[in-house]
């Protein structure tokens, strides 16, 4: 934890089309133990208590492939608004109240969907910068890259 | 019964480029096929929450909108039926812009939820989705085709 009194709110927001329907992308990503399957940065990933992965609450446990663990809540889970809510519990990357939420809206014109993805976080001044093009970047636009290819575009 | 659409597309344009069109209450007379003209009553600004648009379809239809919440935080802005000529009560809509950003371009949805008679819910729910959403939605992607 971090014990000085000076913080920065940061948020990121990253978006991207999928050239697939909004119902066969959420089948993908609503499996909160799933990051291995189609992000290309988690090695492994495990539910805590083998509790469901869809049950919320629940906590996934993953290694990322440079080694860094990271331990996830999720916070909402909606089959409706094809949404997932999460924060972050512990992480090597120095945010502290970090929530965190993946949306797809369909693209009613076409086949095809949105994706936006976005967090709010706190950490030191000197480091915001650095950690929202980090996680828009590194994290959630290649992700979303990863995504993209699969469902070919 | 309550019908609730929406309708989406992406433009090729920057958010900030289409924006200050569609936030102007009284531009649908620009860029939308089926109005014919249209003015903000009683000399109010357009983008004054409250502000009444009086309009007439190209086929004469005469109608009143009034704009209930505008948002440039958002990019979005809210709208309710004061008058039309066909039965479409409480009819709320939002048309709500967001950023593609690993491209240069603008998501746009527009809903609306609204209840018409039984007896007229399919052919006024088809009406509302095609002519007056899918119509505007192809106008502005054709309009802004080429990133302006």
């Amino acid at each position: 934890m971090r014990n000085d009194e000076e913080a920065t709110l940061a948020k990121v927001y990253t978006s991207s089309t999928l050239d697939a329907p909004a119902g066969q992308v959420w089948a993908v990503i609503r499996d909160f133990n799933a990051l291995p399957a189609w992000t290309p940065f988690v090695a492994e990933s495990r539910i805590e208590q083998n509790q469901p992965s869809d049950k919320v609450g629940c906590i996934r446990n993953f290694t990322l492939k440079d080694g860094g663990r990271i331990r996830e809540r999720l916070l909402a889970l909606s089959d409706y608004d094809l949404s997932c809510t999460y924060s972050i519990l512990e992480s090597p990357m120095g945010v502290e109240n970090y929530v965190s939420t993946l949306k797809l809206t369909p693209i009613t014109d076409g086949d095809r969907c949105f994706a936006e993805w976005s967090a709010e976080f706190d950490c030191a001044p000197e480091r915001a910068q650095e950690l929202v093009a980090h996680i828009g970047t590194n994290v959630f636009l290649a992700a979303l890259q990863a995504l993209k290819s699969r469902f070919g575009s | 019964m309550a019908v609730r659409l929406a309708r989406s597309t992406v433009i090729e344009a920057p958010l900030d480029t289409v924006w200050p069109l569609l936030r102007d209450f009284n531009s649908h007379e620009i860029w939308h096929p089926a109005i014919g003209s249209s003015q903000i009553e009683a000399g109010e600004p357009a983008d004054e929450v409250g502000a009444v648009r009086a309009f007439t379809l190209k086929d004469g239809s005469v109608l009143r909108e009034q704009l209930i919440a505008l948002s440039d935080h958002d990019h979005s802005l809210t709208y309710c039926l004061l008058e039309a000529p066909i039965p479409l009560d409480d009819y709320v809509a939002t048309m709500r812009l967001k950023p593609v950003t690993d491209g240069d371009k603008t998501f746009v949805d527009w809903r609306s939820s609204f209840s018409p008679p039984a007896d007229r819910l399919l052919e006024l729910t088809r009406l509302v989705a095609e002519e007056v959403y899918e119509a505007g939605l192809a106008a502005l992607k054709a309009r802004f085709a080429g990133g302006r």
